[in-house]
């Protein structure tokens, strides 16, 4: 055993060692055993299994499958944390009836028990003949009103594309966000949320939307180039 | 030796071959060894192992802290970041800067993180007083501080209309302190923070402060929705 690997300083039998193949075997295993990536049902099972006993160390890697994660150890257990980006793809239209209603691509499946960091960019703008209207949304997940969230966009009530006082503020989660009056196709007002929530059952993010006030004949579009994303946190 | 693992495609010995297990041994670790998760010093003894790398390869740096992966042209720092929440309202009494215990971070030396901030101001309590706040962000005495702000005018609108104030600046150790305010209405105003940190030859860490200002008698953080993120990157 006075060979090792290139990488991981594997060791290897020699052709000179009197080769024992339980005692080759099992000191390759071993060696490689904190060198792989393995999975786990839980973050508990992770834990009992990778102990300091057992050679934790810093750079060693894990998943768990009951909340799909991918962990890698800096001295804590750090989340790879990717966002995964839900895009909306094409307009979507609604009638300017004063309330809000879900968008059909902006949502994503939660597991229970999990905490999750979503940011939307919303790109609103507003088709008909009956003028523009102030544009409203909620984050909702359970389809009920239960995320707090903080929000950067025209403020309420300015009309124009170009020069408007700007909002930003946390938003309570019973309260529709309302900002500015979006306006054609060309001049779609641009508005950035962010939030950070827990889940308890398993259940549907979702975000709702449509214009601040009913206008007959007039609708609000979602533009396609508008985005979600989202990352589990550690619980 | 005619067989191969369906994932890995690492070479396994059947009843047909010799047993030699120098070289089966040999064979095996010849592409497990390529399929592992590494853990180097630096940089440095990572190269010298992996002389020829795949892309997809990964390698840990221990004296760094960093997970990287080899993209095919170069070794880069894979999407790692923390989250740290207020954990409840931060009532600041004084006029003396008063660090927040959450939004403490540990820097290792010879690196660059880029760290954000969302920060909630609670309306204030005194009716037609502009609450405001002094943020500012402490580093390693040595290391270097980019920061760039949107933050609420310290004299914002009480309607959500509100003027806005951004900026950038570069210092080192410690930026210039920002005001940024509210008014008494029921609104929680948001600001944010950016800032890149490069460190050098110690480590530390990158402290945020609150103070109130000598308008008001005291300023609340809010603790929904008050976070710093951080990625480490380089």
């Amino acid at each position: 055993m006075t060979d090792y690997s290139a990488i991981n300083g594997l060791p290897l039998p020699e052709d000179d060692d009197i080769i024992n193949f339980n005692e080759a075997f099992g000191g390759y295993a071993q060696a490689i055993d904190s060198r792989l990536h393995p999975r786990y049902s839980t973050t508990t099972d992770r834990d009992a299994a990778i102990t300091p006993a057992a050679g934790r160390t810093p750079g060693m890697q894990a998943s768990t499958g009951n909340t799909p994660q991918m962990f890698f150890d800096n001295n804590v257990w750090d989340d790879w944390g990717a966002w995964t980006y839900v895009r909306k793809g094409t307009n979507e239209a609604k009638a300017a009836t004063g309330a809000i209603a879900a968008d059909s691509a902006l949502l994503f499946g939660c597991f229970p028990n999990s905490m999750y960091e979503v940011e939307a960019v919303l790109m609103p703008f507003a088709t008909g003949t009956a003028g523009l209207t102030g544009f409203t949304f909620n984050f909702l997940y359970g389809g009920v009103k239960n995320i707090d969230r903080t929000v950067m966009g025209p403020a309420p009530g300015s009309t124009n594309y170009e020069n408007y006082a700007m909002s930003s503020r946390l938003w309570p989660a019973a309260t529709d966000t309302t900002v500015g009056h979006p306006g054609t196709a060309s001049e779609s007002i641009i508005v950035e949320a962010r939030a950070i929530f827990s889940t308890v059952a398993s259940t549907t993010f979702n975000v709702f939307w449509g214009a601040s006030t009913a206008l007959g004949g007039a609708f609000m579009t979602m533009h396609s180039a508008s985005y979600i994303r989202w990352r589990r946190l550690q619980p | 030796m005619t067989t191969l693992s369906t994932i890995n495609g690492i070479p396994r010995p059947d009843g047909t071959d010799p047993k030699n297990l120098v070289d089966q041994f040999a064979a095996f670790d010849a592409v497990a060894d390529t399929r592992c998760a590494p853990r180097f010093f630096n940089a440095a003894a990572r190269d010298l192992a992996i002389t020829t790398p795949v892309e997809g390869m990964m390698a840990y740096l221990q004296s760094e802290a960093l997970q990287m992966y080899y993209d095919g042209t170069a070794w880069v720092v894979m999407d790692q970041y923390r989250l740290q929440k207020l954990t409840s309202n931060l009532v600041v009494t004084t006029t003396t800067q008063v660090t927040i215990p959450e939004f403490t971070i540990s820097l290792k030396a010879n690196s660059t993180y880029l760290v954000e901030y969302n920060i909630n101001l609670l309306p204030s309590p005194f009716a037609g007083v502009f609450n405001t706040a002094v943020f500012r962000l402490t580093g390693p005495d040595d290391s270097t501080l980019n920061n760039f702000f949107m933050l609420p005018s310290r004299t914002s609108g009480a309607s959500g209309n509100t003027a806005m104030q951004w900026g950038t600046s570069t210092t080192s150790g410690e930026n210039s302190a920002i005001t940024f305010g509210n008014t008494g209405s029921a609104i929680y105003q948001n600001g944010r923070w950016f800032a890149i940190v490069t460190t050098v030859g110690t480590p530390g860490s990158l402290q945020a402060s609150l103070s109130r200002s000598t308008s008001v008698t005291s300023v609340t953080m809010a603790a929904t929705q008050s976070f710093v993120r951080w990625n480490k990157l380089t």
